[in-house]
C-alpha cells in the first residue's frame, strides 16, 4: 500500500486539486481514494486500464462529488469563454508526460485533433464537474451550442481513439 | 465524421461518465446504469477513457499528513473484526514482499535495538520450511519473523518490532489456504522468541498465512480472535 502511495500520490492529488482547488478538500478526497482503493483492489480489471488510468478514474470521480455536495460555489465562480481557454490547456511539463499512460497520451493526441473550442469545453466538463447549463452560463454561450460541441466532441474522440 | 454516426446509448453514457447531464435525463441515464450491464459498461469505458485526461496533469506532492491519516484509518479497520473477511486480499498483497523478505531474513532476524530489545533469537533459518514475515497491514514495520516446521510441530516467533505496549498478550493465528477460521497457535512474547511445539492442528502451512493480534490477558476467550489484528504475513516455502 505504501508503494502503491509513494507511485501515484502525487498524481492523484494533483488531479484532486486541479478539480477542488483546495488544499484541504483535495487531502481529504486523497484518503478517501486511497482508502477505496485498498478496499476494492479486486474491482481493479487490467485488461481494462492500466493502473494509473484505473486510480485517476477514481480520484476525479470522488473529487467531482465532493465538489457537488460542498455547493456549487466553485462551479460558478468563474466566468468568462477566456477563462474557459486559459484553464483549459496547461502545457504538462516532461515529468507529467512521461508519468503518462499509453492511454493517456492517446487520449492527448486525439483531444489535438478536435476544435479547439469542443476539447476545451470537455476538459472544463471534465476537471469543473459541470453540467450542460453550468457550462452554458460559465461560458456564456447558448445551451444548445454547448450541447452540440460536446457531443461533437466526444463522438470525434471516440472516432479518434477506435481509429 | 457526425455525431449521427454513433450509437444514441453510447453517447449518453459518455455525457454520463462526462458528468454534464442534470435533471430527468441525468436519473434516467443512472437508473439504466442499475439495469443495463451494457449501458454500465459502456459508461465505464467512458470513465475509463476520459481518465486518461487526468492523468495529464504535473503531478504534486501531497502533505505527509495524508499518509499518516491514511495509515491512522487502515489501523482502525484493523482493529475491527470484519477484517478477517479481508485476508485473502492482504495474503496476496503481502505475498509479494514477504518472497523479498525472505531472502533478507539473516538481516531481519539479526538483533537490532528495538523498543523492547529482543534476546538473539536462536538459530531457525536454516532447517525450518516454512517462514513468514508478519507486517502490519498498511505496509508498515516487520513484526516478527516466524518459521514453521511442517505439521507445525515446531514454531519459532521471533519479534522485530513488537512492543510492550502490544504486548499484553500476543496471540498468534493460522489463517487456512481454505479460507476457514483462523486457529490460534499460541501467545507470543514480545521481548524474547518464543518457541511453539506441540501444536496438533488439522491446518496445512501450504497457502496459509500468519496473523497475530492483541487478545486479552490470557489470550482469546472464545477460540476466535477478539482483538486488533497487529500483523499478517504468508506462509512461504524458506
Amino acid at each position: 500500500m505504501r508503494q502503491l502511495y509513494r507511485a501515484t500520490a502525487g498524481k492523484l492529488n494533483a488531479i484532486c486539486l486541479r478539480v477542488l482547488r483546495d488544499e484541504g478538500e483535495a487531502e481529504e478526497v486523497l484518503q478517501e481514494v486511497y482508502l477505496t482503493v485498498w478496499k476494492k483492489a479486486q474491482a481493479y480489471d487490467p485488461d481494462k486500464a492500466s493502473p494509473i488510468t484505473w486510480l485517476a478514474a477514481i480520484a476525479r470521480n470522488r473529487a467531482i462529488d465532493r465538489l457537488r455536495t460542498s455547493g456549487a460555489k466553485v462551479a460558478r465562480g468563474s466566468a468568462p469563454l477566456e477563462s474557459v481557454m486559459e484553464a483549459a490547456d496547461p502545457t504538462p511539463d516532461a515529468e507529467a508526460v512521461l508519468g503518462q499512460s499509453q492511454d493517456s497520451q492517446r487520449l492527448r493526441g486525439c483531444l489535438e485533433t478536435l476544435n479547439p473550442d469542443h476539447a476545451a469545453l470537455i476538459r472544463r466538463a471534465f476537471f469543473g464537474g459541470l453540467s450542460y447549463s453550468d457550462l452554458a452560463e460559465v461560458v456564456g454561450r447558448p445551451l444548445g451550442t454547448v450541447k452540440t460541441w460536446i457531443r461533437k466532441g466526444l463522438m470525434n474522440l471516440k472516432v479518434c481513439l477506435e481509429s | 465524421m457526425t455525431a449521427s454516426a454513433a450509437h444514441p446509448q453510447d453517447l449518453r453514457a459518455a455525457e454520463l461518465a462526462l458528468g454534464v447531464l442534470e435533471g430527468a435525463p441525468l436519473q434516467e441515464a443512472q437508473a439504466l446504469t442499475r439495469t443495463d450491464e451494457a449501458f454500465a459498461a459502456a459508461v465505464e469505458a467512458w470513465e475509463l477513457r476520459l481518465a486518461a485526461l487526468a492523468e495529464a496533469v504535473a503531478p504534486v506532492a501531497p502533505s505527509d499528513r495524508v499518509w499518516a491519516a491514511i495509515r491512522a484509518r487502515l489501523a482502525e479497520d484493523a482493529a475491527n473484526d470484519n477484517v478477517w473477511n479481508s485476508i485473502d486480499l492482504w495474503r496476496g498483497l503481502t505475498a509479494a514482499s514477504v518472497a523479498v523478505a525472505v531472502v533478507s531474513l539473516g538481516v531481519m532476524l539479526a538483533p537490532r535495538p528495538g523498543p523492547v530489545a529482543p534476546t538473539p533469537p536462536p538459530a531457525v533459518a536454516t532447517a525450518s520450511p516454512y517462514v513468514a514475515l508478519v507486517s502490519a497491514p498498511d505496509g508498515g514495520p516487520s513484526l516478527a519473523a516466524i518459521t514453521v516446521e511442517d505439521d507445525l510441530k515446531r514454531i519459532v516467533v521471533t519479534p522485530v518490532a513488537l512492543t510492550e505496549e502490544q504486548a499484553r498478550s500476543l496471540e498468534l493465528w493460522i489463517v487456512p489456504a481454505d479460507g476457514g477460521a483462523p486457529r490460534s497457535l499460541g501467545l507470543v512474547k514480545a521481548g524474547a522468541p518464543t518457541v511453539l511445539s506441540g501444536v496438533v492442528l488439522p491446518v496445512d502451512a501450504r497457502g496459509a498465512a500468519l496473523a497475530i493480534s492483541r487478545e486479552p490477558e490470557g489470550g482469546s476467550p472464545t477460540g476466535a480472535p477478539t482483538g486488533p489484528i497487529l500483523g499478517v504475513g504468508a506462509l512461504t516455502r524458506s
